[in-house]
């Protein structure tokens, strides 16, 4: 929902750096920026920057704009980016509501900087409501509060927090009416702010929820210097601390960047090169979602590999609750501890016992229900064994690759020496990157395969029958990708024909196609997922990150389209034609970065929420 | 900047003997020295008539910081203190002493009184601070109710 207004205020929402760059959207080619986005969309593939150069440009095409788009699901953010961008929403709701810069933050604040959710809900709420519940004096209390203030002015003020008569020129009111004197506020601001309550920065009047107001703030605070660095830091870290879609990059040391993301399930790379995933802040793992990562780092880290066997083949004493493995025997077994069981139960039985029954014991009913027990943990282990071995599997040839890019430029060399037309390497640098997306890309589709297929985490949302249809399905399009990876791989590996012009030719046609097949072999697998998988999900949200390949078009874009048609709606009809579309046709900017040139803010991590404050009287604990 | 917490309760202490509401007790401490410290007050809070509490009093310690009035004081009751509020420490909990919460610097010492007053009758059964008397509260009023009773016959008037 775009407010009406002016042109920059409707795209302030989804294309805001744009217009702050200072640079405008259509880039010759070969400028600056154009290969800043080069040298980023290089860091992208696992150590490839180096290669940013010889991206060549004359392949840019309509497909690459859009990737432009896709690629704006997030903006990184540094010092400077950041206050526009803050700038701009406080302006974006400051010119709609005519209201004070703190009333807009503390607005923004309330609903974790999303301008249309402000906006959005005073419509709906009014504007009173909304006010109240951020803590916020009304327009009318506004109007009384500002008369009170400013009668009686001539006589001294009794400030009530020290008590002491001063002259009015020595006192300030804030804007709900509250006198009290400067050395009194001064104190509170300073304890305030420097125990990190800046955002929440209250009149000192009892059960007064009103926000000081910044301009008032900085007044006070002209002689402390660094007290009023802290107060504006913390005010614009807020923009990040306080919104759902924006974090700091989770990168250790901290590179000072910050991230703002449309869609929270997307994989991010930070212009520090750390990449991430917005959503978990682990490493990025599409397709595999956040929740089947997190569980299998559990598995892998607790070793339950491990326990599975012991879930297989011992039983817990019931005493001392040790694993005991059966060596052979009669099924009355004796634990180290002395205490005899049954190792068909696991209950606590005497020690007596016949040939075929122990004495006062009997559970023999339940005598195929444990075995099959047993069976199912087995052939879980194996199962689990089966998809942990091509995970790493596949994270150990990305390994090895990385060697492979080494090996390839000398092979390049050789076939420079053959044909000296082959400058231009940037398809060999291409096929390497795709093979390494692949790879990644592989590795974590056996977790989603392992979670999706298992029967546990998605028990309820498949029957059997559906959901073998879905795995032969996503195992058919995950074996075709396998299939033109390895390929991929022996062909880049293999000798290359350096010796004939016209074989090498074709050898490099093959590395081309073979790259593009790749590319859209896991387009389908995606698709395979988003359309065919998740929709039958109904237990929980399958967030699946979107694929952003090396060329990437179509699946995975449904995210990147949908936020390029929703732009193209917002944008107010008759200067359509007028002005390229914005993130799409001519800038080449894949997102904004701007460096760094300021020293990087300390990263606050605190989740310290806004306190609404509302009011609420009672203990709090 | 120091000066403003003392000179701030020698005010508090001057208004309070001025408007005491009725029942209350409330002075800094004596040292042994014969020294009052303005920075711990002892206080004694009844119960409020017409209610479980009354015939209490209940004897509270509040230390002030340096910083105060820009921090709360810290309001303590005896240890082990019956209430669902109060930490087993005897730590009151209540949203005008949470300096991120209701604190407000020119809350006053007798609007704190007052308050925990109202606290005792009042219980607010959304932050809980001890488990007996919170379950006991939510499960048992009845017996809750008993025991407050015998608990306020434990705090007789100072003397």
């Amino acid at each position: 929902m775009a407010p009406p207004g002016n042109d920059d205020d409707v795209w302030f929402e989804d294309y805001d750096t744009d217009m702050s760059d200072g640079s405008q959207p259509s880039q010759p080619e070969g400028s600056p920026f154009a290969s800043d986005s080069d040298d980023d969309e290089g860091g992208a593939g696992s150590g490839h920057s180096s290669s940013g150069e010889d991206d060549g440009f004359e392949e840019r095409s309509v497909s690459e704009a859009r990737s432009d788009v896709k690629r704006r699901l997030y903006t990184i953010l540094d010092r400077q980016s950041l206050r526009r961008v803050q700038d701009e929403a406080l302006s974006q709701v400051r010119s709609i509501l005519g209201c004070s810069t703190t009333t807009a933050r503390a607005l923004l604040i309330f609903f974790s900087w999303d301008a249309e959710a402000v906006l959005g809900t005073i419509a709906e709420r009014g504007q009173d409501e909304v006010y109240k519940r951020a803590g916020l004096l009304s327009q009318a209390d506004e109007n009384f509060a500002a008369a009170a203030g400013g009668s009686g002015s001539s006589d001294e003020v009794t400030c009530m927090v020290c008590m002491s008569d001063v002259a009015p020129a020595e006192a300030t009111t804030m804007e709900c009416g509250h006198t009290f004197c400067n050395d009194c506020w001064r104190e509170h601001m300073r304890i305030s702010i420097s125990e990190g309550m800046s955002r929440r920065l209250r009149c000192m009047a009892p059960s007064c929820g009103v926000v000081c107001d910044e301009d008032k703030v900085q007044q006070l605070l002209k002689g402390s210097k660094e007290l009023l660095a802290k107060y504006e830091q913390t005010l614009l870290e807020s923009y990040i601390d306080d919104n759902k879609r924006a974090k700091w990059c989770p990168s250790v040391p901290h590179c000072g960047h910050a991230v703002r993301c449309k869609e929270p399930h997307c994989e991010v790379d930070c212009t520090c090169g750390h990449q991430f995933c917005f959503a978990c802040c682990e490493v990025p793992h599409s397709p595999c979602t956040c929740d089947m990562l997190r569980d299998w780092e559990q598995r892998m880290k607790d070793g339950s590999e491990t326990s599975s066997w012991l879930n297989a083949n011992t039983k817990p004493c019931p005493k001392c609750s040790k694993p005991v493995e059966k060596n052979g025997g009669c099924n009355l077994v004796l634990c180290r501890c002395g205490q005899a069981f049954c190792w068909l139960c696991g209950q606590a039985t005497g020690r007596a016992h016949t040939w075929t029954a122990i004495e006062g014991h009997s559970c023999g009913a339940y005598k195929e229900e444990a075995e099959a027990r047993a069976n199912e943990a087995q052939r879980n282990l194996k199962r689990y064994l089966h998809y942990l071995t091509r995970y790493e599997a596949n994270l150990q040839a990305c390994k090895l690759e990385e060697k492979l890019r080494k090996e390839c430029e000398a092979k390049v060399d050789a076939a420079m020496e053959t044909d000296a037309s082959l400058s231009n390497f940037s398809w060999l640098t291409d096929a390497l990157q795709q093979l390494f997306l692949a790879r990644k890309c592989m590795a974590y589709s056996y977790i989603f395969a392992f979670y999706m297929f298992g029967q546990s985490m998605f028990k309820e949302d498949f029957t059997p029958e559906a959901n073998a249809i879905n795995q032969a399905l996503f195992e058919d399009k995950q074996g075709q990708l396998e299939a033109e990876v390895e390929r991929l791989s022996q062909l880049i590996e293999n000798p290359w024909p350096v010796g004939s012009a016209s074989e090498l030719m074709q050898h490099r046609m093959a590395i081309i196609n073979l790259a593009a097949n790749i590319d859209t072999r896991i387009q389908k697998m995606y698709e395979v997922i988003e359309c065919d998988i998740a929709p039958q999900v109904a237990s929980r949200a399958v967030n699946v990150a979107p694929y952003k390949g090396k060329h990437a078009q179509g699946s995975g874009g449904e995210a990147a389209a949908d936020i390029y048609r929703q732009a193209a709606a917002a944008d107010p009809g008759p200067s359509t034609s007028g002005r390229p579309p914005r993130g799409g046709g001519g800038t080449l900017h894949a997102h904004e970065i701007i460096d760094l040139t300021d020293s990087p803010p300390a990263p606050r991590r605190r989740s310290a929420a806004p306190s609404p404050g509302k009011g609420k009287r009672k203990a709090g604990a | 900047m120091s000066g403003v917490a003392r000179s701030r309760l020698a005010e508090e202490r001057k208004a309070w003997r001025k408007d005491k509401p009725f029942g209350f007790h409330a002075r800094p401490e004596t040292t042994e020295g014969g020294e009052t410290n303005l920075m711990r007050w002892k206080c004694f809070i009844p119960g409020k008539e017409g209610t479980i509490w009354e015939g209490g009093f209940y004897p509270l310690t509040m230390e002030f910081s340096e910083d105060y009035p820009a921090k709360p004081p810290k309001c303590k009751l005896p240890e082990r203190f019956f209430h669902p509020n109060i930490y087993p420490s005897g730590t009151v909990c209540l949203s005008i002493l949470n300096e991120d919460e209701g604190w407000r610097p020119s809350i006053t010492v007798k609007q704190i009184l007052m308050g925990i007053q109202d606290l005792l009758d009042n219980p607010n059964p959304m932050s809980p601070a001890q488990s007996d008397a919170f379950v006991m509260f939510q499960q048992r009023r009845e017996e809750y109710k008993k025991r407050v009773r015998q608990e306020a016959a434990k705090y007789p008037p100072p003397v």
